[in-house]
């Protein structure tokens, strides 16, 4: 096979896959649902029905399937065998993301945020910590700035760093396999908090608890961040439902 | 390990009042011991309280201890222009720290405001003490009294672009540096003395000028 011939039909497969992803995530194939047959997705969506075959299995690898041999496929309860892949698929291809998964993000971002005070607080780094005021310098810039000349975009962008800074340069492998998992919809949530929330506050939030960690107080600013973090999650969720109801 | 951090403070805040009383009753003897002690006193201050200590604070302090030593004899030419120039390399550090750790972000019509004010300001004062400062001086104390301008520009620039106490208080430093030096421009230039009390307000803004920068500087990572 070319190379040409190769790439077109990983594009088919991936165009494929995102159409498929996109009607289970919606809602439009619920879990249980049969799927039409090879041929008729093939003709369905206008392609070639190997490249259906193999997206079908890779749909059922990645747990959204369940193929009955020689006699139907059909729509698997895929969060209750979802795994780190799956995630990733969904984040990949899934488009706007689900509010629930969002939400589920957000815990997740809130455990990883207490483990990583906790750790940083015990082993602050000189260099890391640095870059954060750095970067928060930064942004308490844009944030002071008056209405009509804020830069939004790069004030996103900065709290891009700073939050990749924060958890990325860990020494835990297994934060940043995380992180990196989880980058598109981290970017989501990013956009919420630059859009939705005050930005001085945010800024003040952010200083409070490096000088905490920095300053043998890492209780104090883990209880800080615990506080801030309660209240700007109810904020989290009314933008996420203005997002659906948009 | 908290406690003991408090302990250069403390020592410091005694050197500054028996150097301060020593100047004021013209106690030489123990005027230019403490004299030189202040600033490497300040700088173990420094790196006690600072969350992240830098090179460039502590270069510049230790730069202000080499600037007292040799303006024991402000009266002597080449100490003067040793002193002044310690200081002015003192200023170079600081300013290096600020244009590493703050950002300024204003609108430009901002900046040119500011620096004109300060210019309007320097000129007006070189202006008038050209005359009284000896002619082979003249262009390291310009130099010097830019370079003081500049880095009170340096700090309220980022101070105009976001407010943190940590800059207000350097700010506060710069401004009493002005002061300080204005004080000894009048004593040395002007009334060509070294009275006791103009003496005491020197070094009273000059500790005050280091010491807030310091602060900060420790306060502002």
């Amino acid at each position: 096979m070319t190379k040409e011939k190769e790439t077109e039909n990983r594009s088919e497969r991936e165009r494929f896959l995102d159409r498929m992803l996109k009607e289970i995530l919606s809602g439009q194939r619920k879990p249980g649902d049969r799927l039409p047959t090879e041929s008729e997705l093939a003709e369905q969506y206008g392609l070639r029905k190997t490249n259906v075959h193999l997206g079908l299995q890779e749909l059922e690898r990645l747990g959204f399937l369940r193929v009955v041999p020689r006699h139907a496929t059909y729509v698997a309860p895929y969060w209750e065998q979802a795994n780190l892949e799956t995630l990733a698929a969904i984040m990949t291809h899934g488009g706007k993301p689900q509010p629930e998964l969002v939400d589920a993000f957000l815990e997740l971002r809130e455990m990883v945020a207490l483990g990583w005070f906790r750790w940083t607080g015990r082993n602050p780094k000189t260099e890391q910590m640095r870059h954060l005021y750095g970067l928060l310098e930064r942004m308490e810039a844009i944030a002071c700035a008056p209405d009509g000349e804020k830069d939004k975009p790069e004030f996103l962008d900065l709290v891009n760093q700073f939050l990749v800074c924060m958890f990325a340069e860990s020494d835990n492998m297994i934060f940043r396999v995380l992180l990196r998992s989880s980058r598109e919809l981290a970017h989501v949530t990013y956009y919420i908090v630059a859009y939705t929330l005050d930005m001085r506050e945010l800024c003040r939030t952010y200083r409070t608890v490096l000088d905490g960690l920095t300053s043998g107080h890492a209780s104090e600013a883990i209880d800080y961040w615990c506080g801030w973090s309660d209240k700007v999650t109810v904020q989290y969720r009314e933008a996420l439902l203005r997002l659906e109801s948009e | 390990m908290i406690v003991l951090k408090w302990v250069f403070p403390v020592f410091l805040a005694v050197l500054a009042i028996v150097h301060l009383i020593s100047c004021w009753r013209g106690d030489d003897d123990l005027r230019k011991p403490t004299k030189v002690a202040l600033m490497p006193v300040v700088a173990l201050a420094y790196l006690a309280f600072a969350r992240m200590p830098s090179l460039w604070v502590v270069a510049g302090l230790l730069f202000g201890c080499l600037g007292d030593l040799f303006l024991l004899w402000p009266l002597k030419k080449k100490f003067f222009a040793l002193g002044t120039s310690s200081f002015f390399l003192g200023h170079v550090c600081y300013l290096i720290f600020i244009y590493t750790h703050y950002v300024i972000r204003i609108s430009w019509i901002w900046i040119v405001v500011v620096c004109v004010i300060y210019a309007a300001g320097a000129a007006f004062v070189y202006a008038n003490s050209r005359r009284n400062i000896p002619r082979a001086l003249r262009p390291l104390s310009l130099a010097y009294m830019l370079m003081l301008c500049v880095l009170s520009v340096s700090l309220i620039l980022p101070l105009l672009t976001a407010f943190w106490w940590g800059k207000l208080v350097a700010f506060f430093g710069a401004t009493f540096f002005l002061a300080s030096d204005g004080v000894l421009c009048d004593m040395l230039f002007v009334k060509k003395a070294e009275p006791t009390k103009q003496n005491f307000v020197v070094m009273l803004t000059y500790i005050l000028a280091q010491v807030l920068l310091a602060v900060g500087f420790a306060a502002c990572p």
